[in-house]
């Protein structure tokens, strides 16, 4: 009976966690902490989401492309292309591949915002997404 | 007699090839990274001249940035250039596959709607009507048309 309790227990505290983390956004939070992000801000990342810049003419955000309905699919405003959902919810293979994630936010920034992101910005975006 | 039997034999050999010349040798990180955002492109289909520009131009490539890590690009482009097309036919100034002599040749039957049906949009979906592509096969038997129609309809 106390080897069951003892059981019930660990089970609660892998319970605890929260659903909203894959190994691979711990490890990219922790690298963007040990590369001088502070706590990661949601609330921020939320903001940029739909931050504007011009970019060759054209106003861009995460949102022209993506959309702001997570669990939906986004489509590329000049290919067309078809963007996987950003929620883990729908999309079970989101945040799960390092290298995965640090290509396409180079790549994205970029497209978005001219520029690339700065791990701050990351943080805040990664935090916010696995939250959706 | 002898002579015709020969050309006869090696115009059947071309013809035959054309389906098979779009084969290439399995390279799991060029389907992977190309094929993330579309069809990777047969490397048959550029010259190595073409597939140079468009490995050096990653950041702008047709208006999205497409950048890869150091090593995977050079390991994508030594595959691409090693196995790139030799023939003028198979060169674009622009570097779109699809306004090659080639292209346009191959398909010249294609009336202008169909380019442009909701199912096919641009002229490189190659999936809107090739069933089979990638590394296998290109062949004709295995085409279908917009609306879901075969070939042979």
């Amino acid at each position: 009976m106390k080897r069951l309790t003892a059981m019930l227990m660990v089970l609660g505290l892998f319970a605890a966690v929260p659903a909203h983390a894959t190994p691979a956004s711990d490890t990219l939070l922790a690298k963007y902490k040990s590369e001088g992000a502070k706590a990661p801000d949601a609330a921020k990342g939320k903001k940029d989401w739909t931050r504007e810049e011009v970019v060759e003419g054209e106003k861009m955000s995460c949102a022209t492309c993506h959309g702001s309905d997570f669990s939906k699919p986004g489509k590329h405003h000049k290919t067309g292309k078809v963007i996987e959902p950003m929620s883990m919810k729908v999309n079970a293979e989101r945040y799960t591949d390092v290298k995965k994630i640090e290509k396409w936010f180079k790549r994205n920034c970029k497209d978005a915002w001219g520029r690339e992101c700065t791990v701050q910005e990351k943080a805040d975006f990664l935090t916010f997404l696995l939250a959706q | 007699m002898k002579r015709y039997a020969l050309m006869f034999c090696l115009l059947a050999a071309v013809q035959h090839t054309q389906a098979d010349d779009l084969k290439v040798p399995k390279n799991a990180l060029w389907e992977k990274e190309c094929g993330a955002c579309h069809v990777a492109f047969p490397p048959q289909l550029l010259t190595a001249d073409n597939w140079q520009a468009m490995m050096d131009g990653l950041a702008r490539h047709f208006g999205s940035n497409a950048e890869l890590e150091a090593r995977e690009r050079k390991a994508i482009t030594d595959f691409l250039v090693a196995n790139a097309g030799t023939l003028a036919r198979h060169r674009s100034a622009s570097l779109r596959i699809t306004e090659t002599v080639w292209f346009k040749r191959e398909h010249r039957s294609i009336s202008p709607k169909e380019w442009v049906h909701p199912d096919v949009k641009t002229p490189s979906n190659c999936k809107a009507c090739h069933n089979v592509v990638g590394h296998t096969s290109w062949a004709e038997r295995d085409l279908r048309r917009t609306g879901g129609r075969s070939e042979q309809d």
